[in-house]
């Protein structure tokens, strides 16, 4: 039985309250912090040990010893974050595929802008005027300025969409580097909370460690789960072990890098740079990067993937020039003395490709140096006004044309493009990016309603806490004063 | 279930975007009067609005052209009718000529006057309207008739006098400049040269089949001279130059069969002016009915592209009350809390 031990315990107290008080603090202040979790003080009654001496002690000389503060816990819900980082990947994915699919909708819009459709009906209606005077070169000249102006369309429809290629190779690779920089951090933070943690072995391994720094580590591993998706574990030492897509990339203080390189056809290839093995992954904004970059559709082949991207929608204007030239190049015959030959004038030109795409078809030389190539001339005799192939080159916008496995006019074509395969995808992304959206925030508030700060509650504990402290207070004022009457007051008789 | 001050700042906020996003886009939809600014906003009605729009400019032009055809072939039929007088006007005079009883003067004036008639006649039947010589068929580098060195019609380079009708292709023929008996490829006579038929396109589908575009799918803005003016040794000209040497020459032996001959030619010109007549009645008709296509897309485009104007306007005026208010509880949102209570 100690003389002090009440006021060692009433010590204590105040000591725990105090700190109590000081983390209610901590958190108000930190209440607007990204990512901070609320902390609280783990408490528990000091333990009588009889280990030190031969006989069972009395308890009641060595009870009551106070209060022990064994640290400060984090509260957290491991399982709700599973499940945000899980949504927070899809949202990742939905919303850089979203914001590519709508840069290659405003490249090619045909509804609100001059596109594709303006310039086929201009080229339409010249030709129709060419047909009502079909001798005229002032009305071949404009059928000249029409037919250049859908070259030029579609000239600038392709290279609009190889830069937007090009700009998102770019975002891909500052991606890659931040992925790279997120994991180099988490590793880092891994080994510094190893250090400094310790388990708490009655409470069931919970960690009491740097809040602060597993805080930090969080909302790292939150950032990680937009670009890819990955599973996290804890180890015994406090570290993560995080796994994209089944393959490990960061665990403990090791880590390892991703890296991307651009192929010659200009597909891109996101590699592990240890081991060189291709990245595969089943959601995250990397994957929708990559699905657009590479995207070629059903007929994909090497570096291409089958998502429909920015490689399918180039396929597709290809498509139309092949069309454009194949058909037009055959449909006005030279003539010559005798009569129409086997041989057709040749209005457009893959610039001497061997294949021609919408970036390189363009006017034939004949045709640019001449605008009245395309008229029937019959040099020899007197002028001829026969407009039979002008109308015939005019049935052309009506004839159904087999663009690869698409079986259209002209101007269908580009109706069937612009609808069927952009409008659906943009509407279809964006309802899923709404939906995945309102999921994640959903996810967010549960997960704020265990782990966020609430005013309301840490101005109740502080009340609580001061009042306990009055109150060990004056605990300790009454031990102070029986002591007291112990020194100051016990034995003085007759003085 | 714990509602903490950051989720309230969150859903906050969130509610906040969209409520200025709505009122955004009404806004757009307002000033520029159309439903939708982008495809994948509705992609079936973007589909059919594509289609509409096509179809629109399309009878546009199929209007233009029909409108050029009236005026052309109104032209043609004047033409036609100033020949059908002067035919007349040659009528009255022979007769005269014929019966009567007069001296070589008035014969000698008779015979002028039906030579200036011939020569108007020529003009007539040459008339270029625009660019375009009506009566040309195919040719349009230069009249189609003129007068050869033996005083003869010529048309297209060809006599006209040596034109007939091949019984076998029912096509006009003429004889070969160019014929080499010796050589298996030449042919006596050839089709006559630049008389094809000229078609526009109104909307019924051209077919084209083997270089020849089929008649009932497009429509024929061209007439033939010789149709008008007849081929063969009797034709108009040739036949009113006969008529005048007679009266110059005073050899009225013939002159009644010329002036049958003449009589069928004027039957001959009023029946192509009743069937320029009856193609321009059939393209006013085609007009009608493009014009009324014409009206009904507009209606539909309106329909499908353009906006509601009283719909939209409730509507933007709702959504800025909603902003506002949602504004306005912004700030009794950031709750008090327990610490406004205590002491």
């Amino acid at each position: 039985m100690s003389t002090f031990l009440g006021i060692e315990a009433a010590k204590r107290g105040l000591n725990a309250n105090q700190i109590a008080l000081n983390i209610t603090g901590n958190n108000i202040t930190n209440v607007s912090s990204e990512g901070y979790t609320r902390q609280r003080v783990d408490t528990v009654s000091m333990a009588v040990s009889g280990h030190s001496s031969r006989f069972a002690p009395n308890q009641a000389n060595l009870a009551g010893q106070g209060v022990n503060v064994r640290g400060i816990t984090q509260i957290r819900d491991a399982f709700l974050d599973r499940r945000y980082r899980d949504e927070a990947s899809e949202v990742g994915y939905y919303d850089k595929a979203y914001s590519i699919m709508s840069d290659i909708e405003t490249v090619l819009d045909e509804y609100s802008s001059s596109g594709l459709k303006d310039s086929l009906a201009r080229f339409f209606t010249a030709l129709n005027d060419l047909s009502k005077n079909s001798d005229q070169t002032v009305n071949a000249n404009i059928v000249l300025t029409a037919a250049k102006d859908v070259i030029q369309v579609l000239n600038n429809f392709d290279s609009k969409l190889k830069i937007i290629r090009d700009q998102q190779i770019q975002d891909l690779t500052t991606d890659i580097g931040e992925v790279n920089t997120i994991l180099k951090r988490i590793a880092d933070l891994n080994y510094a909370i190893n250090q400094e943690v310790f388990a708490n072995s009655i409470n069931n391994k919970v960690a009491y460690g740097p809040n602060e720094l597993i805080d930090e580590r969080n909302l790292l591993i939150d950032r990680l789960a937009q670009f890819a998706n990955i599973s996290v574990s804890q180890n015994e030492n406090g570290s993560v072990h995080i796994k994209i897509n089944g393959k490990t990339a960061v665990n403990d203080d090791e880590y390892h890098m991703l890296g991307i390189q651009r192929n010659t056809d200009d597909t891109v290839t996101v590699m592990w740079l240890d081991s060189g093995q291709r990245v595969s992954l089943e959601s995250g904004s990397l994957k929708a990067s990559i699905g657009m970059i590479n995207g070629k559709g059903p007929l994909a082949t090497g570096e291409e993937t089958n998502d429909k991207g920015i490689r399918f929608y180039i396929d597709i204007l290809d498509r139309f020039a092949e069309s454009l030239l194949g058909e037009f190049n055959n449909v006005i015959p030279v003539k010559s003395a005798s009569g129409a030959g086997t041989e057709y004038k040749v209005l457009f030109t893959s610039g001497g490709n061997a294949r021609v795409t919408a970036g390189n078809i363009s006017i034939s030389d004949e045709w640019m140096k001449n605008p009245a190539y395309i008229i029937d001339e019959f040099v020899d005799a007197d002028g001829n006004f026969d407009n039979t192939y002008i109308v015939k080159a005019l049935s052309l916008f009506n004839k159904e044309i087999n663009f690869r496995g698409i079986v259209a006019t002209f101007e269908e074509y580009v109706n069937y493009y612009n609808t069927t395969e952009i409008g659906q995808q943009v509407s279809f992304l964006k309802g899923r990016l709404d939906t995945a959206n309102s999921v994640s925030n959903m996810l967010l508030d549960q997960r704020d309603a265990v782990s966020a700060v609430s005013i309301d509650e840490e101005g109740a504990n502080m009340i609580q806490y001061q009042k306990a402290y009055n109150a060990i207070a004056r605990v300790m004022t009454v031990l102070d004063e029986i002591l007291d009457v112990l020194i100051n007051r016990t034995g003085v008789i007759g003085r | 279930m714990r509602i903490t001050h950051s989720s309230m700042m969150r859903s906050y906020i969130s509610n906040l975007r969209s409520s200025i996003s709505n009122l955004a886009k009404s806004n757009e939809k307002l000033s520029s009067m159309r439903k939708y600014s982008r495809a994948s906003e509705n992609t079936s009605e973007a589909s059919r609005a594509y289609v509409i729009r096509e179809q629109l400019y399309k009878n546009e032009l199929y209007l233009k052209n029909i409108e050029d055809s009236i005026s052309d072939l109104s032209a043609a039929e004047t033409s036609l009718l100033t020949i059908n007088d002067l035919i007349k006007t040659v009528q009255e005079r022979s007769l005269r000529g014929e019966t009567g009883t007069i001296d070589e003067i008035d014969r000698d004036v008779i015979a002028k006057e039906i030579q200036n008639i011939r020569e108007q006649i020529l003009q007539s039947i040459n008339i270029k309207f625009g660019t375009r010589y009506l009566f040309g068929s195919s040719n349009n580098i230069e009249a189609p008739f003129s007068i050869g060195t033996d005083g003869k019609l010529v048309y297209n380079g060809t006599k006209v006098a040596d034109i007939f009708r091949d019984p076998v292709t029912g096509k006009l023929m003429s004889p070969n400049p160019n014929y080499d008996p010796s050589d298996p490829d030449s042919t006596e006579y050839l089709e006559v040269p630049k008389n094809k038929d000229i078609y526009v396109d109104i909307g019924l589908g051209i077919v084209v089949n083997d270089d020849r575009i089929d008649p009932k799918t497009a429509l024929k803005i061209s007439s033939s001279g010789i149709d008008a003016i007849g081929y063969g040794e009797d034709n108009l000209f040739d036949l009113l130059t006969k008529i005048e040497n007679s009266f110059r020459n005073n050899d009225m032996s013939n002159i009644d069969d010329y002036l049958d001959k003449l009589s069928r030619h004027k039957d001959n010109i009023m029946l192509h002016v009743t069937d320029i007549g009856s193609r321009v009645s059939y393209m006013e008709k085609s007009k009608e009915r493009i014009e009324n296509e014409i009206y009904n897309l507009k209606v539909k485009q309106a329909d499908i592209e353009a906006i509601d104007l009283e719909y939209e306007t409730i509507n933007n005026k709702s959504y800025e009350m909603a902003w506002m208010i949602n504004l306005q509880l912004g700030s009794q949102i950031l709750p008090a809390s327990i610490f406004d209570f205590l002491r």
